[in-house]
């Protein structure tokens, strides 16, 4: 059982706001976060597609501190998350690599 | 550009991310689609780069990308450069100044085809070649000009073409050690493997890959294995 489904289970039902997909998304999520707050220090590659708020990217990359090949692939891309990368991971990047990647508007 | 997915504050955000990344060495940027176009020409690629790869689609940013200011910043320290578009303007590609390149992809055209044989004499330490499109009169110097070359790769060559562009340069390559030919519709012939046998018995070419298939040419009929010695010589591929 995930940490979610655990979360949900000791509530006593799911939240009925959730759809089953945006539910499995959110499960994931965490999920991902959980696993990069165990082992994140380690990774040295990252590979992110899709698009993430600010606020989880910054979390997701501030768990990978060491990563040295980054790959955003098919990410969504604004100025803000640029940033992001650069503040949490400039100083260490050997490689960097862009594939169809969308801008978005701030 | 379509306006609606300009997006001006991009290309200073990507200006402050290559500034503050001092060890990036390899820089690899893929755009398929005009939609997804947000590479503006005032971008300043990292002039402390050593691999540069762009890949093209429909939209060529690579034209406004390698400016002629980017160009100069980037030749002193690039090693590898791979482009998957020709390039028509006029001042690039300057690939003369790029004289540190030991790995060199593009697409050969009459576009950029004078620039290159201008380039070559700047490459001599240049050991990874691979070429799209390429015609035979453009590479009758590579042997001469890049002696060192040890990976050859050709890929979409004209049915016209195919085989004498290989026999031009691969039997002067005296330091080959792979050879790759992505066609599909290339079929070695023995007359054709007789060269690559020579280049095999050197003892140098490790690698080879071809893919043989059909073949229209008035007596060939068969397909035809790559010659013993060579697979017993090569991995292929």
């Amino acid at each position: 059982m995930g940490i979610f489904e655990q979360g949900a289970a000791q509530e006593g039902s799911f939240p009925q706001f959730f759809s089953r997909n945006s539910f499995n998304i959110l499960l994931i999520l965490f999920q991902m976060l959980y696993l990069l707050s165990r082992c994140g220090t380690r990774l040295v590659e990252l590979t992110l597609r899709s698009r993430f708020v600010l606020p989880v990217l910054q979390q997701v990359l501030e768990s990978c501190p060491n990563v040295k090949h980054l790959r955003l692939w098919s990410m969504q891309l604004n100025a803000h998350a640029v940033d992001c990368i650069r503040k949490t991971l400039g100083r260490n990047l050997k490689s960097l690599a862009f594939e169809n990647c969308l801008s978005v508007s701030l | 550009m379509k306006e609606e997915f300009q997006n001006p504050e991009m290309t200073p955000a990507m200006n402050r991310l290559f500034s503050a990344c001092p060890q990036l060495e390899y820089l690899h940027i893929r755009e398929e689609f005009e939609e997804f176009i947000w590479l503006a020409a005032g971008l300043r690629l990292p002039p402390h780069l050593k691999y540069l790869s762009l890949y093209d689609g429909r939209y060529r940013f690579s034209q406004r990308l390698l400016s002629v200011e980017n160009c100069m910043a980037l030749a002193p320290n690039l090693r590898g450069l791979r482009l998957s578009q020709p390039l028509n303007s006029a001042p690039f590609p300057r690939l003369e100044e790029f004289v540190n390149l030991t790995y060199l992809g593009m697409e050969v055209t009459k576009y950029n085809g004078a620039s290159l044989l201008a380039a070559l004499p700047a490459m001599a330490g240049l050991k990874a070649l691979e070429l799209r499109r390429v015609k035979a009169g453009v590479v009758d110097d590579f042997p001469t000009h890049c002696p060192h070359l040890e990976h050859l790769s050709i890929t979409d060559v004209s049915k016209e073409q195919k085989l004498e562009v290989l026999r031009q340069v691969g039997q002067r390559l005296e330091n080959l050690r792979s050879l790759q030919v992505h066609e599909y519709r290339l079929k070695l012939s023995s007359v054709d493997c007789s060269w690559l046998r020579n280049v095999a018995m050197r003892g140098k070419l490790e690698y080879v890959q071809a893919f043989l298939g059909e073949d229209n040419t008035p007596g060939v009929t068969a397909e035809q294995p790559l010659p013993a010695e060579i697979v017993s010589n090569c991995k292929v591929g």
